[in-house]
């Protein structure tokens, strides 16, 4: 069974955001559509999704800007200057995932899949990441990665 | 020195040139570029020492603008700072002539060791 692993994720998110970051395992991960950032190989096939809920994005937003924390004090709806640097949290641990499977992945650039093809692989693939983070001086939020390689990588 | 970060994440220009600094290299002139095409046109203009390129970026990639240099006879001293991490990816980056290879996160120490190497 793939899987990421918590230290090697915290490890990444506390030399990125350079800050104390704990991790706790969850059963389940509930992501805001805001947050789905798909990751594709070079042919632009969709291999898997990272999502969490909007506290772990604006938090993780706002550590790695060094933006104050009290900038996400009553911030309940997408804030779209964090969720744009959300966006680079999720292309550096998607050097995880990489390192994980045996697809190389990038993050879709482009955006060039449907909230709905997220969506499906949130559905279907394999939660391969599941957790609770803790950004000290920050804030608390729930992180999930699903994994969902193509049917054509299990035969011959 | 004069340094030119390559990154087509305006955020992830911002951290790279913090780490420099924070690496030691205050003092380090660091222009930017949005992505590979730009930092050719960047490159010719203002004759950096060093080039930290993001790998994957629209337009034309990191490697395909050190290709481009390589050709054209310029032989400033590229490294990748990227996402990327596996061995094929490496390697590739150095047959095509890159100096290092660091990942993101950024180690800050990785990075002085590499910036030093430039400087001497």
């Amino acid at each position: 069974m793939i899987t990421i692993g918590q230290t090697p994720l915290a490890n990444l998110l506390e030399d990125l955001l350079g800050r104390e970051v704990n991790l706790q395992p969850v059963d389940k991960v509930e992501p805001h559509e805001a947050t789905y950032r798909g990751m594709v190989t070079d042919e632009d096939d969709l291999v898997a999704v990272i999502g969490s809920d909007l506290e772990f994005a604006h938090t993780t937003g706002a550590a790695l800007a060094l933006i104050p924390a009290g900038r996400l004090d009553g911030l309940d709806q997408p804030d779209d200057v964090l969720l744009e640097i959300y966006t680079e949290v999720a292309n550096v641990m998607s050097r995880l995932v990489n390192e994980a499977t045996i697809y190389r992945t990038r993050l879709d650039p482009g955006v060039t899949h449907s909230t709905e093809a997220l969506e499906e692989v949130i559905k279907s693939g394999s939660m391969i990441e599941a957790c609770t983070a803790t950004i000290a001086g920050y804030g608390t939020g729930n992180l999930g990665i699903w994994y969902n390689p193509p049917a054509e990588a299990f035969h011959g | 020195m004069k340094i030119l970060v390559v990154d087509d994440s305006a955020i992830m220009r911002k951290l790279v040139t913090r780490s420099i600094r924070q690496a030691g290299f205050g003092d380090a002139e660091v222009i930017e570029a949005e992505d590979g095409a730009i930092a050719l046109e960047v490159a010719a203009s203002q004759l950096p020492d060093v080039i930290l390129a993001d790998w994957n970026m629209p337009v034309m990639t990191g490697i395909e603008m050190l290709r481009e240099l390589r050709a054209s006879g310029d032989m400033v001293r590229v490294g990748f700072v990227t996402s990327e991490s596996t061995t094929a990816i490496k390697t590739m980056a150095e047959e095509a002539g890159a100096s290092f290879f660091l990942s993101k996160p950024i180690d800050k120490v990785e990075l002085e060791d590499v910036l030093n190497a430039v400087r001497v």
